[in-house]
């Protein structure tokens, strides 16, 4: 009798002691406590589930055979459709994802994930919302073309700083494809207009535009704008040092 | 004593065995699981972390073409016979402990060898290095003070690769370390009198006492110990690591296999190499052993 | 006697349950009455404990204005178990309220509070001062990237010191050999003090040594090699990356495999050629002369030049038994341009850039707030009050005689009697300061404090390819220094080029990692996207961070991906 008590204090407590919420535990990455408390809502939880299998997917203290049996467990959980929409397209994003990297890695994962068309999960996610961050996300995983990255970007209706992601990235792509940098240079600013939300890469790119007007284009007079915006923003950061000694080079103060 | 006990009679004995069972457990969890774990991971280039891929003999033909990793062996086998002969002088010095005739003049002397049991053994090879130390050290001190160096020459006791092993070798000098003392001063100590008298009676000099009685009579304890001290040279890397670095002094010469794991592992993040090159010392080692139990006869 | 024996173990027996439980994990004292939060932290050096004492006495003090009874304890743990005791602290779930960071960016993720939803606000600390009105995040020199964690694009703690590398100089011994005192300012004076330091030696006949070098570690060489590096072809940054400012290696190998005439092998190897040169004035067998061996050199007064780290600046002033300055690693040359050297190559010129830029760099001691801490608002505030402009006058300043990671921080200010009133601490060094003693500290801060320089930043050195066989490149530095070959640029070329096998399969390595790191990260994205199931403004900001911070990734990987095949066209000098 005191023993059966103990336990079902020691489980409460615990339970306590960590919170009790699963999503809350979740997102602070604590798998263990996350697990503890999906399998204590039962595998008939859409939720529950939906965090079991992304636990064994994500935590790397599973063996990698774990991670294989989560994977097919997100692939189902997105195909079944008794589940919340909003869960499973978390699902799907997670299932493309992790598939496209097992595939990378077939010295682990063999071709475990080999039958995954990811790409094709990464299209219908796009084409189901194609107004949230995880069609955004989606298309960034995808490693889209140029043209791809600005049709959807003329397309999207909802928040423009999910857009951000794709378009530093595109500027990557037309200076590595194409050694594009004017077209560089118009995604940069793109992306600073919508609103960077990392302030290290925010000053970085700004300081980026400037550099890149000046120094690959030629355009000092485009880039001097730049310089002055970093320097009145930013006027004691190290790089305002080297706006200054380019402005000095160009005879400018 | 150990008795043969019928499997009846294990149920009033259960008590002994789950008491041993718990230690036994721990032995095989934290000395035999890491060691099975270690055998496995011979056979992965394993970083210790994210890097673990499946290479079949890869590490064990790498360490059988590593010519780096043959010279540690070398070394290690130099030092070996190095610290053969540095067991002599412990074994001198308890035959003259133990013919000490005052008892308490004997007893001060035992302990005087047992306190600087209590210095950490880090503290001394700091001590020997700043010894060594090339410039304002206290060999080369003494040796200009001896006029053998001018003013402004020094020795790179450390860093010349003519002298490094040399100087790894003499470290610790006299090598009259308490542990062997006495452990042969006990052997010593166990020859009965009569023996002695005896031997005097038959007109046995003290050489002779030496190498007829003394010497076979504690030659059991002389075993053990280069048993434990070849094992143990095998092994050692610490203190080379505290003296010429982690890559073994100028040009690795000074490099033993210990120091080749700690850096391959360590340093490298070649975990799985590392573990081949610990096999490749067991093997050694156990060979060696069985060498020495083979021809290291105690005849008594 | 038994009876006062057992009235007395009862004594302190009873004694010693109030202290066990005032100081216990309750986060409150024994009467509930304060609230206790602990600071905990490995700096031993001189001051550093003192400052914090007084920072903390003064927090009180403020706190107790406020109505809000607070106890800080200050607790240090020696750096050689610090690792070990900061991960079982956090994995018992009994840290310090705040404590300076260990660990990789995976504990730091599991364990602390995320700072970014902090960093935005102003430190209210800072009313009155010229950080004023300034987010937090800004006011520090180098705008918090130092901070920054790169796998989760997050911050989990802010820094509360700075450091630069100088050049101590035995004045005493310098002026002897010299017969005057004005120091080395560029590299040809500094080898000329070398030479005439060891003329010197020879004269007196005593063995002494014009630079005093840590070559167990290999660092004084790599500080030499960085050193140089910079000066000379820091000018690359605005040129060889098509991205933007700055290089990589992997970029600068790039350009040396596809022989792009703009970049010039032979620049990139100077600074080896110029090491190996200075390498002579080193100490004899310095490569298996450690830190401590070094220092004991140096204030035995047999060293003259000795390269080390600003934090040992004051006691190396201070507790030697001559007269010590600080001073900079010389520079090539006086002005940019094209500078000759003689006596390390005949018709050599280097193409000297100015003094680099260090504002903004070598920010350390990150303090950061566990998500265990019982008194999560008190934490951050006593974060704020610490990194706050006044206390780290303060602490850094005052007290430890380092340097403050904030902007626009007045050295000379922290000598004030306003700074002063709030040293309750008995040392005359901190307290009762003379103008004159005044004087000199702030003097000696000066030489310590980041150059402005002349606009160029930092570069990758040559050899920066793979840990490994970046180590392994070093040890052949070395060797040349010992040996002083005639051509130590194509040796030290040709080995690196002998080397690629061994880069490579590192490089292969470092995919694998990054390939796992791009997992771990959308693992991350997943956890936030999870988060914003429940706080939906709060986790699709990070969901942000995280992909915004996945670009860089994503570029990495190709980058990585492409440098076995330029390494393996890399050919000899011959």
């Amino acid at each position: 009798m005191l023993k059966q008590i103990g336990c079902i204090a020691l489980t409460a407590s615990a339970l306590l002691a960590y919170g009790n919420d699963m999503f809350e535990a979740y997102a602070i990455n604590n798998y263990p406590q996350a697990r503890t408390l999906a399998k204590a809502r039962g595998k008939n939880d859409p939720e529950a589930k939906l965090i079991l299998s992304l636990t064994k997917v994500y935590d790397k203290s599973y063996p990698e055979r774990m991670a294989i049996e989560g994977l097919h467990e997100l692939g189902d959980y997105m195909k079944d459709k008794a589940n919340p929409a909003r869960l499973r397209r978390i699902a799907a994003l997670s299932y493309a994802r992790c598939a496209q990297l097992m595939q990378d890695r077939q010295d682990i994962y063999g071709t475990a994930a080999d039958k995954v068309n990811y790409t094709e999960i990464y299209k219908q996610i796009i084409e189901e919302s194609p107004n949230s961050s995880d069609a955004c996300i989606a298309l960034f995983y995808m490693r889209p073309e140029l043209e791809d990255i600005s049709r959807f970007g003329q397309k999207f209706q909802g928040d423009k700083r999910d857009l951000v992601p794709l378009y530093l990235y595109a500027a990557n792509e037309s200076i590595k494809k194409e050694k594009n940098f004017k077209l560089a240079i118009s995604y940069l600013e793109d992306a600073y207009r919508f609103g960077i939300s990392h302030p290290s890469v925010r000053q970085a790119t700004l300081f980026r535009i400037g550099f890149l007007y000046d120094k690959k284009l030629n355009d000092f007079k485009s880039a001097e704008k730049y310089y002055r915006e970093f320097i009145q923003k930013y006027p004691l950061a190290r790089n305002s040092r080297i706006i200054r000694r380019y402005m000095k080079e160009h005879g400018v103060k | 004593m150990a008795v043969d006990v019928s499997v009846k009679k294990l149920r009033y004995y259960w008590p002994v065995y789950l008491l041993i069972a718990v230690p036994l457990l721990l032995v095989l969890l934290f000395s035999y699981y890491p060691i099975y774990n270690g055998f496995v991971h011979i056979f992965y280039r394993w970083n210790g972390d994210t890097v673990e891929e499946f290479i079949g003999l890869g590490n064990i033909i790498r360490v059988l073409n590593d010519t780096t990793l043959l010279n540690s062996f070398g070394v290690v086998l130099i030092f070996v016979i190095a610290n053969v002969v540095k067991m002599v002088l412990p074994i001198i010095t308890a035959v003259i402990l133990h013919h000490v005739i005052n008892d308490r003049a004997g007893y001060v002397y035992r302990v005087l060898f047992v306190i600087p049991m209590i210095i950490p053994a880090m503290v001394g090879i700091l001590i020997w290095k700043y010894f060594y130390e090339p410039n304002n050290g206290v060999l080369n001190g003494i040796l200009r003070a001896c006029n053998f160096l001018s003013g402004t020459d020094s020795i790179q006791w450390l860093s010349d690769e003519r002298l490094v092993l040399p100087a790894l070798i003499f470290m610790g000098f006299p090598w009259v370390g308490a542990f062997g003392v006495l452990i042969y001063l006990a052997g010593l100590q166990s020859i009965p009198e009569d023996v002695y008298e005896a031997a005097e009676v038959d007109g046995a000099g003290p050489l002779t006492i030496f190498f007829k009685i003394e010497l076979p009579l504690i030659m059991t304890q002389i075993r053990i110990n280069l048993v434990l001290m070849t094992i143990g040279t095998l092994q050692a890397w610490e203190h080379i690591y505290l003296f010429v670095g982690i890559n073994g002094g100028p040009n690795g010469i000074a490099t033993v296999p210990g120091l080749r794991i700690f850096r391959d592992a360590f340093a490298e993040g070649l975990f799985g190499y590392g573990c081949a090159i610990g096999f490749v010392i067991f093997v050694v080692t156990l060979a060696l052993t069985f060498v020495n139990n083979k021809f290291v006869k105690v005849d008594k | 006697m038994n009876r006062l024996g057992l009235i007395l173990l009862g004594v302190f027996y009873i004694v010693s349950i109030i202290m066990v439980v005032n100081s216990g994990a309750v986060g409150t004292g024994i009467l509930g009455r304060e609230k206790r939060i602990t600071f905990a932290h490995w700096q031993l050096e001189d001051g550093f404990r003192e400052g914090y004492e007084d920072a903390i006495k003064e927090y009180e003090r403020i706190k107790a204005e406020q109505g809000i009874k607070v106890k800080v304890v200050q607790t240090t743990v020696p750096v050689r178990g610090y690792a070990q005791w900061f991960l079982t602290q956090l994995i018992g779930g009994d840290c310090a309220d705040v404590i300076e960071l260990s660990g990789n960016d995976d504990i730091r993720n599991q364990y602390f509070t995320p700072l970014s939803q902090y960093l935005g606000d102003p430190n209210p600390y800072n009313k009155g001062t010229p950080l004023e009105g300034m987010p937090w995040r800004d006011t520090f020199a180098d705008d918090m990237i130092t901070a920054l964690s790169q796998q989760y694009s997050e911050y989990f703690g802010v820094s509360t010191f700075v450091m630069t590398t100088r050049m101590y100089v035995n004045v005493d011994l310098y002026e002897k050999a010299m017969g005057h005192r004005r120091m080395p300012e560029t590299l040809q004076e500094w080898l000329d003090a070398c030479r005439k330091i060891q003329e010197y030696g020879q004269k007196v006949n005593r063995p002494l040594i014009p630079i005093g070098v840590r070559g167990f570690d290999k660092g004084t060489i790599g500080q030499i090699l960085n050193h140089y590096n910079d000066q000379i072809n820091a000018s690359y940054n605005d040129s060889i990356s098509d991205y933007g400012y700055g290089t990589s290696n992997y970029e600068i190998y790039q350009r040396i495999a596809d022989k792009d005439p703009r970049v010039d092998l032979d620049r990139f190897l100077q600074p080896v050629e110029i090491t190996t040169a200075i390498g002579r004035y080193f100490a004899k067998g310095f490569s298996a002369i450690d830190l401590e061996q070094t220092k004991f050199l140096f204030n035995s007064g047999n060293v003259a030049f000795f390269i080390d780290g600003t934090w040992n600046a004051f006691s190396m002033v201070n507790n030697s038994n001559f007269e010590v300055d600080v001073i900079p690693i010389p520079s090539i040359g006086k002005k940019p341009g094209m500078i000759s050297v003689p006596g390390i190559r005949e018709g050599a010129k280097y193409n000297y850039l100015g003094r680099m830029t260090e504002v903004g760099g070598g920010l350390g001691g990150l303090f950061g707030i566990p998500k265990s801490t019982k008194h999560p608002e008190l934490a951050l505030d006593f974060l704020h009050f610490i990194t706050s402009y006044r206390i780290s006058q303060l602490t850094m300043i005052r007290h430890s005689k380092w340097l403050s990671p904030l902007k626009k921080v007045d050295y000379a200010e922290a000598f004030n009697d306003e700074i002063g009133k709030m040293c309750h601490c008995r040392n005359n060094s901190v307290k009762n300061l003379s103008p004159a003693e005044k004087k000199e500290q702030v003097g000696l801060l000066q030489k310590c404090r980041p150059y402005e320089g002349s606009g160029y930043s930092n570069i990758t050195t040559i050899n920066s390819i793979g840990s490994k066989t970046m180590k392994d490149n070093i040890l052949t530095l070395e060797s040349m220094i010992i040996e002083q070959p005639e051509n130590p640029k194509q040796i030290f070329w040709n080995t690196i080029v002998s080397r690629t096998p061994d880069a490579i399969r590192e490089i292969d390595e470092t995919i694998i990692t990054e390939k796992r790191t791009h997992w771990n990260n959308d693992g991350i994205r997943t956890a936030f996207t999870i988060g914003a199931l429940m706080d939906k403004k709060t986790y699709e900001n990070r969901i942000r961070l995280t992909m915004e911070g996945m670009v860089g990734r994503v570029k990495m990987l190709d980058d990585l991906l492409e440098v076995p095949s330029n390494l393996k066209k890399l050919e000899e000098i011959k």
